[in-house]
């Protein structure tokens, strides 16, 4: 095949920033194994980790594959290894290595398969055809593997999961008529330790996103004016969820979803996709990444345009991983979403969309946004955030940062404040924010034209140049 | 929610405190919780019915707008332009802000923040930050949302530290196919290199912008010594960033 150019291999490149660090890595001295066919490229990169990264591209696909824990794609590794075979870096005609010969095979096998069984059905994920990090991941943290398992099998473990988590609930809810009785000032509720034995106890039992709640409130413990109160709710929320968990025959289909998605089971990605999409144009309203014990966590809020109804998208990154960057806040993709089970769930998979112009946005007032979400929460009180788009102004009442329109305030909980307060200049703006019990947390505002993007980018991926000199 | 319930949970959340062992919990109200007698069970109720019941506080008043700007903001692709120069190419950034200055532009409004904290600490760069962001960066100042700035002199930058030698003095002369064809020979002869980074980087810097494009061509192209190769494309994109912002401000 006739070598690219260079501006060619950069055009792939998923930001400038790929761009500009591939650069930095098509430098021969940190390749070795590196060899070309008419239909591959491949190489191995040495970098900083004990195992050089194995980089394939097949070239008429394209497609690529890099055994990096980058989540772009391609990645730098793999732009760079082609940067130097543009540059003729790399010889030609020779036999691919064992990792290369391994997954071209099974590429051309499955392409052939594909032909024989001539399905037209195409998955859901729109992301081309890759065997990469970003594929092999994206189904999500939280998520079981899809692979079926023998009936029998199933119900035994289900059985046996069951009581792991009926018995790690009771446990926590002694624990929690503890601390009430011992008083929140108990100097061990003082001590990290002691909640993160509790939530280890949560995780043995298989309830994760539990677990990952208490955690949390260990950091509430004797934080501002009024803690005691704070902790208490939270508390009483961790003391009604171990009760309804140990009640799930009794409640409704769908409540009884909702209390197993709080407590962590996971919900099979096949069986979501199975139920049909709701198909409507989708806006992109807000992002926010928070770091959750040494994973970040990117909640995407989409909002329909002709239903008004919320969608969450999650993905998940560890250290060192990028997250889903495919969609920017303030466009527009229409298509469909799979909603995961439960009463008033938002948490979706994104099924097939396409890019398309942005519409109008739908805001409420203040008082509209609590309707919202006091109906969110009468029929989940143990929701922790909830969207909301407002057109409002910040503004300042009683010492503290306010959302402000003609039905009242609502406090700001933190987050971009100098930013929403510059862009705003004093005036209303249509401001998409978190619900949670502490405030609104804003995430994005739309000034004229422009929406902006102000969620949090929690934990290693706050943008570095937000510090001081 | 009335002023019973809050009553009620005030009393909850001092029995908590101090613990409901030495403080006994209140009776349930009489009404939907008179079924609830423990404690937890009544917090639980008490908590779901106040985040529920969620109202506007009264309102306040909205702060006073600053002074209309009527400079244009930077178009999309110059805003992420900054970001992207600051993160990583920050030898840029006084020119950078010469020119949004010369064509006539504003800050757009969510950058302002955070240059002004970034650059409290230098007069020269902040005096042109708060000249391109208005009077916005005052109204933010005076709402404590920015500071005020301080007096430590900036730091000199790279390229400032290495004079040029006589024997690289002539590059700063040549025109762009000439600059060119030489950087990308000395490169791919590697009589160029990273030991002269910062003063290439200053070259790119400081040609005239109409000799960039050729120069940015041959750098992308001198990829034919292991050596070099990584540095003459590091300079390719430095000659790229700079040619299309100054395009992106004075078009």
């Amino acid at each position: 095949m006739t070598l690219w150019p260079a501006d060619h291999v950069l055009a792939l490149a998923p930001d400038t920033a790929a761009a500009a660090a591939a650069r930095r890595a098509a430098v021969p001295g940190s390749w070795t194994a590196v060899g070309s066919d008419p239909d591959a490229v491949w190489g191995l990169f040495i970098g900083s980790s004990a195992e050089p990264y194995q980089v394939v591209v097949e070239l008429h696909a394209p497609a690529f594959r890099c055994s990096c824990p980058s989540r772009k794609l391609p990645c730098k590794h793999t732009l760079g290894l082609l940067l130097l075979w543009s540059a003729g870096h790399i010889p030609a005609g020779m036999s691919p290595p064992s990792f290369a010969a391994e997954w071209l095979a099974r590429r051309a096998g499955a392409a052939a398969a594909a032909a024989a069984a001539a399905s037209p059905a195409r998955e859901a994920d729109p992301e081309p055809e890759v065997d990469s990090p970003t594929s092999r991941r994206r189904s999500g943290g939280s998520s079981s593997p899809d692979g079926p398992a023998p009936k029998g099998t199933v119900d035994k473990r289900a059985m046996e999961r069951a009581m792991r988590v009926a018995a790690g609930l009771a446990e926590l809810d002694r624990w929690v008529h503890d601390c009430v009785r011992g008083g929140l000032t108990a100097p061990e509720l003082a001590r990290y330790a002691t909640w993160e034995r509790v939530a280890s106890r949560l995780v043995d039992a298989q309830a994760p996103s539990l677990a990952n709640r208490v955690r949390r409130l260990a950091g509430r413990v004797g934080v501002g004016v009024g803690w005691h109160e704070d902790v208490l709710g939270e508390l009483g929320v961790l003391h009604l969820l171990a009760r309804a968990g140990l009640r799930l025959a009794h409640l409704p289909d769908d409540l009884a979803d909702s209390v197993r998605s709080a407590l962590g089971f996971t919900v099979r990605q096949a069986d979501v996709v199975a139920a049909a999409p709701e198909v409507d144009r989708w806006m992109i309203c807000g992002r926010s990444d928070t770091l959750e014990d040494r994973i970040v966590v990117r909640r995407l809020w989409l909002r329909g345009e002709r239903s008004g109804a919320w969608a969450l998208s999650l993905s998940f990154a560890a250290y060192g991983q990028n997250l889903d960057s495919r969609w920017q806040v303030g466009t527009a993709v229409e298509g469909g979403v799979h909603r995961y089970p439960g009463r008033r769930e938002l948490r979706s998979i994104l099924g097939g969309l396409n890019r398309c112009d942005a519409g109008p946005s739908h805001s409420t007032s203040l008082a509209g946004a609590c309707d919202e979400v006091g109906g969110a929460l009468a029929d989940i009180p143990w929701l922790e955030r909830w969207p909301v788009t407002v057109l409002a102004a910040p503004t300042r009442a009683e010492g503290r940062w306010v959302l402000c329109d003609h039905t009242g305030t609502l406090p700001i909980s933190g987050g971009s404040v100098p930013e929403l307060v510059a862009v705003c200049e004093g005036r209303p703006g249509v401001i998409t924010a978190e619900w949670t019990a502490a405030g609104l947390l804003p995430l994005s505002v739309t000034a004229g034209e422009r929406t902006i993007d102000l969620g949090p980018r929690g934990g290693f991926h706050e943008r570095r140049w937000r510090g001081a000199a | 929610m009335s002023a019973t319930y809050e009553d009620q949970w005030s009393c909850l959340a001092g029995a908590a405190l101090l613990g409901t062992d030495r403080r006994p919990v209140p009776d349930p109200l009489p009404g939907p919780m008179s079924p609830f007698v423990d404690a937890l069970d009544q917090v639980a109720v008490l908590v779901a019915a106040r985040r529920a019941g969620l109202q506007p506080s009264r309102q306040a008043r909205l702060l006073p707008a600053p002074a209309v700007d009527s400079r244009p903001t930077l178009p999309q692709r110059a805003i992420e332009r900054l970001d992207e120069i600051v993160e990583q190419w920050p030898v840029l950034l006084d020119e950078w802000l010469d020119c949004a200055g010369v064509g006539g532009w504003r800050l757009a409004p969510e950058q302002v923040p955070s240059l002004l904290v970034r650059f409290r600490a230098d007069p020269r760069r902040r005096q042109a930050i708060v000249a391109l962001a208005g009077p916005l960066a005052d109204w933010l100042i005076d709402l404590d949302l920015a500071p005020a700035g301080g007096a430590r002199p900036a730091a000199p930058v790279e390229a400032d530290l290495v004079p040029p030698p006589a024997d690289m003095a002539v590059l700063w002369g040549l025109p762009g196919d000439q600059l060119a064809a030489a950087l990308a020979d000395g490169l791919t002869r590697a009589q160029l290199a990273n030991r002269h980074r910062p003063l290439l980087v200053r070259l790119l810097c400081e040609v005239p912008v109409d000799r960039l494009p050729p120069v940015e061509a041959a750098l992308a192209r001198a990829g034919t010594n292991a050596a070099t190769m990584g540095l003459a494309l590091t300079l390719a994109d430095l000659a790229h960033v700079r040619a299309t912002m100054i395009e992106e401000l004075l078009p």
